[in-house]
């Protein structure tokens, strides 16, 4: 009699998920997140950043983990430009070359708007280093660069990086004062703990390896990380609150929000194919 | 005794001969390791060498060997999916939508490389050029090579940039739609138009029968500063142009309106087989499963947000404690065993004790 | 939101409305397999292996290689003379360059084998670097488990640091298969425990992998909802 609650269709299971998903996203339903630790460890971070040095904030995502990656790394460059810290884009992941050129000129052209008469320029306020290929080997590279100037040559657009106003006090990764590194691809994040020591590490993963970058933050290799897309709708609270010139742009907690009724969706579908199995073999 | 030896000996060459692939082949392979490996060991100087001298030409050497090989996608697709094209075999139309895309994006992006280096070009050249005057004074007072003509040539290559601007044509012409490029453009013109003035005065200067040298060097201060103040304005103008160029917005329509969203598209399809393999396969049978149960429903409850949806207030803090002290060690344990595993494989590797998986299977 | 400030049929509006058809189109699969699917899937690939290219060439081949090796950096003044002399060092890429390609021999049967010289190269390059990485990035780790198991006022950091060191051990237990075990022994206990604790892990994984695949359908939902679906109203 309860057998047939271990099998419904599966065209109905895809359904409900579209819509426990769709319903906040059209009633623009945004609920306050849960609180994170480690996004609060990652503001803490960027919070105590002195101009002087810049940041290198590696884009290492493709559009398969854009849905959390993005927002992470688009809420990061927000915080960096509001307290007015020049950062380079940099890449190891090919796909990625397209966010590393549109996600400051987005935040930049946003900031204006709600700003006017401050200006964020590209060359002075970031620079974009392109896709470097090679991997570990170019990370390494960077690192023990005398002068990465000389090693990168130029940026994303063939400008000579000695002709760009932000690389002007730039030589080595002494002038780093941080890492910001975004990805949920295996193995480069790894490439960036091994290989490029120094600079404070920020990290910014997709809710699968969240249990991986714990073992990081535990071992203080990593200051802090965002956990996915909770994390980014976290740290969105925290921006909004220090900076309450912000408005309503709130992607990360619509995205969270709608994920939540989601997850009680697949929770409730679980339970009812537990129910299914337990009842069924009441009856046997 | 030596026909031991001679016996020994043509076994060793026999041997190389039947097996010179290999020794080559794992020879390479530790010289490929062996620098970083040394790099890691020693330290960066010994008395007066300095090991990591040349470490930035070596990893950009080695990132070039890597780089090689990005054509080697392209004849690997041209052999399936073209051939699938000509002998028009089944799915051949998803083929040439396969093809023609890739031709397409290598065009429009190669197209945008090509319009980037010669926007860059066009101010980096402005910007080199103010050198120029001073080492045309040097050359003169030091070597007395003439330098009338070759300022003439430089208020010539003047002339002929502000002819291509009037003609609305090249990197430098007047851009269309924003502002501020508007602004510097009318800079660029007018710093143009002042450089070609003290160029034309300081050929005179150069052709006259006592040349004052002072009046000379000053000529060619204010020439420098033309120069300098036009590659301002003008990189502006330049990547005003750049951005606003069809070839640069067809690209982002190849990139915001296929590229993207069809990646995510394809990754967020996970989510419908996720619910569906949750339901299917999640069934708790053991103690075991109990336990992975109980853990995944207080890591994905631990983080929904406040509100009508919060089952208990301290769930977040539950979550956060299994994943900082149950999580956390379990991984790591598991972590170690495979960082180990992997140290002593690649180590394998290098010295060449493990068979390539990517090897051909002839190796003599 | 989309749709407000933009003129119809311009870029703008056709990313958009080109971004929401490639979306529909992949969703279709979830009816069936069908040929829409099948065509935006491959464009996608080819798009993708296009893009791959330039971006290696744009970001590195071109100028850091080709461009100083064939002294296209270097800049004619209008008299003629160079900016300064070519470098002959960067005749020295040549070398990377030969051996590079001796990728392509593995397109040939014969000399499939010359392609093995230059993967040998690249396994070993990344052996040797592999020493420095996994030392820098495990040794932090080793450290960080050594932990105290009494904390003095501190019951619930110390109740925390016991169950983190017998879940680490515990979980090494599991792994260690150097010595015979005997059931019910001190070792197949411990193990078991291991065994146990790492459930609770993986249950903490599968969680959290749920969450990030819902999380990209999220995405792709709010973007046709708010952005895509706004271009006709």
């Amino acid at each position: 009699m309860f057998s047939f609650l271990e099998r419904v269709d599966r065209r109905i299971i895809y359904i409900l998920v579209a819509v426990s998903v769709a319903v906040p996203l059209i009633f623009n339903v945004s609920l306050r997140p849960a609180p994170m630790a480690t996004a609060d460890a990652f503001f803490t971070a960027v919070e105590r950043l002195e101009p002087g040095k810049i940041v290198l904030i590696s884009a290492d995502f493709g559009p398969g983990t854009l849905a959390e990656n993005r927002p992470q790394a688009e809420l990061a460059i927000e915080h960096l430009m509001r307290k007015r810290i020049g950062f380079a884009m940099i890449s190891v992941y090919a796909l990625a070359s397209p966010f590393l050129r549109q996600l400051p000129e987005d935040v930049a052209a946003r900031l204006e708007r709600e700003m006017p008469g401050q200006k964020w320029e590209y060359g002075k306020d970031w620079i974009n280093l392109g896709f470097q290929p090679g991997g570990m080997i170019a990370i390494q590279g960077i690192a023990k660069a005398e002068d990465m100037r000389v090693f990168l040559k130029t940026d994303a657009n063939n400008i000579p990086l000695e002709d760009l106003p932000l690389m002007k006090d730039v030589k080595s990764i002494k002038d780093i004062s941080l890492l910001m590194q975004f990805t949920g691809l295996l193995g480069v994040f790894n490439a960036w703990v091994q290989y490029f020591q120094g600079p404070l590490f920020l990290h910014g993963c997709t809710s699968v390896t969240i249990p991986e970058a714990f073992i990081y933050f535990s071992s203080k290799q990593i200051a802090g990380f965002f956990e996915g897309i909770a994390g980014a709708a976290w740290y969105e609270v925290m921006l909004s609150e220090r900076f309450p010139q912000r408005g309503s742009y709130n992607v990360a907690l619509r995205v969270n929000t709608g994920l939540s009724f989601a997850h009680l969706v697949v929770l409730a579908f679980i339970v009812l194919g537990n129910a299914g199995l337990l009842f069924g073999r009441r009856k046997e | 005794m030596g026909g031991k030896a001679s016996l020994a000996a043509l076994g060793g060459v026999g041997f190389l001969r039947t097996h010179y692939r290999q020794i080559i082949t794992a020879g390479i392979t530790f010289i490929g390791g062996f620098y970083f490996f040394l790099e890691f060991i020693l330290p960066a100087q010994i008395g007066e060498f300095k090991f990591g001298k040349y470490h930035d030409q070596i990893s950009t050497g080695v990132m070039v060997v890597g780089a090689m090989a990005i054509g080697l996608g392209i004849i690997n697709i041209l052999r399936i999916h073209g051939s699938a094209i000509l002998k028009t075999s089944r799915g051949w139309m998803n083929s040439l939508a396969l093809l023609g895309g890739m031709f397409i994006m290598l065009a429009v992006a190669g197209s945008d490389l090509i319009n980037s280096e010669k926007s860059v070009s066009s101010w980096k050249y402005l910007a080199n050029l103010q050198t120029f005057p001073g080492k045309v004074l040097e050359d003169f007072q030091t070597k007395s090579i003439p330098a009338a003509e070759r300022i003439e040539a430089l208020g010539r290559f003047v002339g002929q940039t502000l002819d291509q601007i009037a003609a609305n044509q090249g990197p430098l012409r007047r851009p269309s739609g924003a502002d501020k490029a508007g602004v510097e453009f009318s800079v660029l013109n007018a710093d143009l138009l002042q450089a070609g003035a003290h160029a034309l005065l300081l050929a005179q200067e150069y052709r006259a029968a006592a040349p004052d040298l002072a009046r000379i060097a000053a000529l060619s201060r204010e020439l420098s500063a033309s120069l300098k103040s036009a590659a301002s304005a003008a990189q502006k103008v330049a990547t005003a142009n750049y951005e606003n160029a069809v070839v640069r917005r067809v690209q982002r329509l190849l990139e915001n309106g296929f590229f993207f969203p069809l990646g995510a598209a394809m990754f967020s399809l996970l989510a419908f087989y996720i619910a569906t393999a949750a339901y299917r396969s999640f069934r708790v049978r053991s103690l075991e499963a109990l336990i992975m149960m109980i853990a995944a429903v207080v890591v994905m409850l631990g983080q929904i947000p406040h509100g009508p949806l919060y089952v208990w207030d301290k769930l977040p803090a539950m979550r956060l404690w299994l994943l900082q002290n149950l999580s956390t060690p379990a991984f790591r344990a598991v972590y170690f065993g495979a960082a180990i595993a992997g140290l002593a494989m690649s180590v394998r590797m290098w010295l060449s004790l493990e068979r390539s998986p990517l090897s051909t299977g002839d190796d003599k | 939101m989309a749709g407000e400030g933009m003129a119809f049929f311009s870029f703008a509006w056709w990313e958009i409305f080109l971004g929401g058809i490639s979306t529909l189109a992949v969703f279709s699969f979830l009816y069936r397999e069908n040929p829409f699917y099948r065509f935006f899937e491959h464009l996608y690939i080819g798009i993708a292996t296009g893009w791959g290219i330039i971006a290696a060439v744009r970001n590195f081949l071109w100028p850091r290689v080709f461009k100083p090796l064939l002294g296209a950096d270097l800049m004619v003044f209008p008299d003629g003379s160079l900016s300064q002399p070519y470098n002959q060092a960067y005749l020295l890429f040549l070398l990377p360059m030969s051996f590079g390609l001796l990728y392509y021999a593995i397109l040939s049967k014969r000399h499939s084998w010359l392609a093995q010289l230059v993967i040998g190269f690249e396994l070993g390059y990344a052996g040797g670097l592999a020493f420095k990485g996994t030392f820098i990035e495990l040794l932090p780790q080793l450290f960080d488990s050594f932990r105290p198991l009494y904390v003095p006022g501190s019951a619930a950091e110390s109740l925390a640091n016991i169950v983190f060191v017998l879940t680490l051990t515990s979980s090494m237990v599991y792994f260690f298969f150097t010595f015979k075990r005997t059931p019910g022994g001190i070792v197949s206990r411990c193990s078991g425990v291991g065994r146990w604790m790492m459930m609770g892990c993986f249950g903490a994984f599968f969680g959290s992998t749920i969450m990030a695949r819902m999380a990209l359908l999220v995405e792709r939902l709010d973007f046709l909802i708010h952005q895509w679906a706004a271009l006709f109203y």
